[in-house]
């Protein structure tokens, strides 16, 4: 049976986002999901940034990834893993799918250019 | 290298300043100090608005007689169920007329919060601006799309389609880690300060 949605701001809030999260079995509070869902994005476009940063990806189509694999997993994450089941009660999908998006694409943007540079920066000024 | 004399008085090398060195070179370590940089004014700026604004108990007294009017509002619009003659709806026209009248202190707290952001940024935007002046920061994975080109280019005398100038970057520190430095130090609202009341007074098709 699953147990039942906690409130923030009571004794477990020392859990942790996420602890509260996962333990609210579909209806977390909606604060916490939409912190829990920013922070995904953040941590997504980290690594992505890095990645393609290193690989490199660059143009459109490392923006266009990004964008692409940012909405997967954020749509993964709050179907198969907080397994929302009510997304009216949020806002809806739409709603929950531009949480966060814009910090995310703008942090993506500067990890990448700061890796890029980093790793090919020298390389990119020698061919000019 | 040349032989000059240093503030103690002593004969040193004379060190190269920013703008002595090459425009063309990149130095990467110019992009990090500029996010650094960014972090130390998202900080500062976030502190200031704790201080003077989210901190005193005029705002927290503001705060408190604005939300429990909105949910008096709210309450009342739902129980109204668009009935302009009802007694429900005289409730929600008052408890809106309530917000309406703290417009002005509203304006004044948004004005601070305002002065304390232009306070920390503008400052250390145009000390940024001026020391990293001509430099290309970094290099772009990607060319900027034409309304961006006056910023990525900002100060830059021939830059390629790739360089990076020092504003750009600035501003892109700003947009993105701000956000996540004031839910992370979490001294603001949460759900930030109230739209005007103004606009909504008249939206309200139930009055």
């Amino acid at each position: 049976m699953p147990a039942p949605p906690k409130q923030s701001g009571d004794e477990n809030e020392k859990g942790g986002l996420w602890s509260r999260v996962l333990a609210s079995g579909g209806s977390p509070v909606k604060e916490d999901l939409q912190d829990a869902i920013h922070w995904t994005r953040q941590a997504v476009s980290l690594i992505v940034g890095i990645i393609f940063g290193i690989v490199p990806l660059r143009g459109a189509a490392g923006i266009l990834s990004f964008a692409s694999i940012n909405l997967i997993v954020t749509l993964s994450i709050y179907k198969n893993v907080l397994r929302i089941s009510d997304e009216e009660k949020y806002g809806g999908r739409w709603a929950l799918s531009k949480e966060g998006f814009m910090p995310s694409l703008f942090l993506f943007i500067l990890v990448w250019t700061l890796s890029f540079s980093s790793f090919h920066g020298e390389t990119v000024l020698g061919a000019q | 290298s040349t032989l000059c004399r240093n503030r103690t008085g002593n004969l040193a090398q004379q060190q190269k300043k920013t703008w002595d060195l090459p425009l063309d070179s990149m130095n990467i370590t110019d992009a990090y100090a500029i996010v650094g940089i960014s972090i130390v004014a998202s900080v500062l700026s976030e502190v200031l608005q704790w201080v003077f604004v989210y901190r005193t108990s005029s705002y927290k007294q503001v705060r408190t007689y604005l939300d429990r009017n909105n949910k008096k509002k709210e309450k009342a619009i739902k129980k109204a169920q668009g009935n302009a003659a009802s007694k429900q709806a005289k409730k929600a026209s008052q408890a809106a007329s309530n917000l309406r009248s703290f417009e002005q202190t509203l304006a004044t707290i948004r004005m601070k919060t305002m002065v304390a952001t232009l306070v920390t940024l503008v400052p250390i935007w145009s000390a940024v601006s001026s020391q990293y002046f001509g430099r290309v920061v970094a290099q772009l994975p990607f060319t900027p799309i034409g309304m961006l080109h006056g910023l990525a280019y900002r100060s830059l005398s021939s830059p390629s389609p790739f360089d990076c100038s020092a504003t750009f970057l600035y501003v892109l520190c700003n947009a993105c880690l701000r956000s996540n430095i004031t839910k992370l130090l979490g001294l603001a609202p949460r759900e930030g300060l109230p739209n005007s009341f103004m606009m909504q007074g008249q939206d309200q098709k139930v009055f």
